[in-house]
């Protein structure tokens, strides 16, 4: 499977986004603030799906907001580092 | 001894508080006001609890990351507030909930995560205490009364409502929601009151409700 829909489905399936499809996740939509609308506890429960489904840990918390706005940016995270 | 006149007071007098309505969920069954409202079979909690939020026609997605306590309280006072149409939306609302295992079904869940030995879940850590179901309860409707979670070996509805008497004598709130809320794997047990300092004359019988709640 692509990253990026494997992805959208670890987001859909660990933050409980009830009622999302990975086709309404565009890759380049900002999934916090008026993106997708998620919170601090999904962007803790993000750095878990990369430890646990790619091994990556996240070296330094001041990333985030960079690595986590979009799909694109986690895949680029992601294929940069596993 | 002051004191214990107090106690006696609280537990005796009842002159100073009305139930508006009050809502039971166990067993599949949500009963409001002493009459069933929806009954649904599901094989589990989760299961039951969506079913629930679906015919509620609810729109929260906030719902589906909470633990199944607080989707519990969520849901019976989605209720409670159908079920009394002339509450004006106050927002001084107190809760006072009582349960036996406090949260022992996310306890147990993050206890499983760590079995496994991988990185724990916040969103399972994060409702690790019951109180929490409180703040997801005041942020929903933007109450800001007094909150308190009693840890209980069984529900005794006058414990309650010397609890709500005790906010109402002290002037702590004009009205209090709260009750016994219990939730563990597939066992779940809500009952729930919508009560107000006295002053509606379209009280419910708290001799009647204790009848109701007990059968």
């Amino acid at each position: 499977m692509d990253l990026r829909e494997e992805l959208k489905q670890h987001l859909i399936e660990q933050l409980n986004l009830e009622g999302i499809k990975p086709s309404d996740i565009q890759n380049d939509q900002a999934l916090f603030g008026d993106g997708l609308g998620l919170d601090s506890i999904d962007a803790l429960e993000i750095i878990v799906i990369l430890d646990n489904e790619y091994g990556i840990a996240l070296a330094s918390p001041e990333q985030g907001k960079e690595i986590f706005h979009s799909i694109d940016s986690l895949a680029a995270f992601i294929e940069k580092n596993r | 001894m002051a004191v214990a006149t107090l106690q006696y007071w609280y537990k005796m007098d009842n002159s100073n508080i009305n139930i508006r309505s009050f809502c039971t969920i166990n067993n599949g069954l949500i009963v409001a006001n002493g009459i069933q409202k929806l009954g649904f079979e599901a094989s589990t909690t989760s299961e039951f609890l969506s079913l629930v939020y679906k015919d509620l026609k609810l729109d929260y997605p906030k719902f589906f990351k909470m633990d199944n306590l607080s989707k519990l309280a969520m849901l019976g006072t989605e209720v409670l507030l159908e079920s009394d149409t002339s509450f004006d939306g106050n927002d001084a609302v107190a809760l006072c909930f009582f349960n036996a295992q406090s949260s022992l079904d996310s306890d147990w869940n993050h206890q499983k995560l760590i079995n496994q030995n991988k990185a724990v879940s916040p969103s399972v850590f994060v409702y690790t205490l019951p109180n929490i179901l409180m703040g997801e309860l005041a942020i929903k409707h933007n109450w800001h009364g007094e909150n308190l979670f009693i840890l209980a070996s069984a529900f005794n509805f006058d414990s309650w409502l010397m609890e709500a008497k005790k906010l109402f004598a002290l002037n702590k709130a004009h009205f209090c929601i709260g009750g016994w809320v219990e939730v563990f794997e597939e066992h779940y047990d809500l009952k729930l009151f919508f009560a107000e300092k006295a002053s509606s004359v379209n009280a419910l019988s708290i001799e009647k409700i204790k009848t109701l709640i007990s059968t």
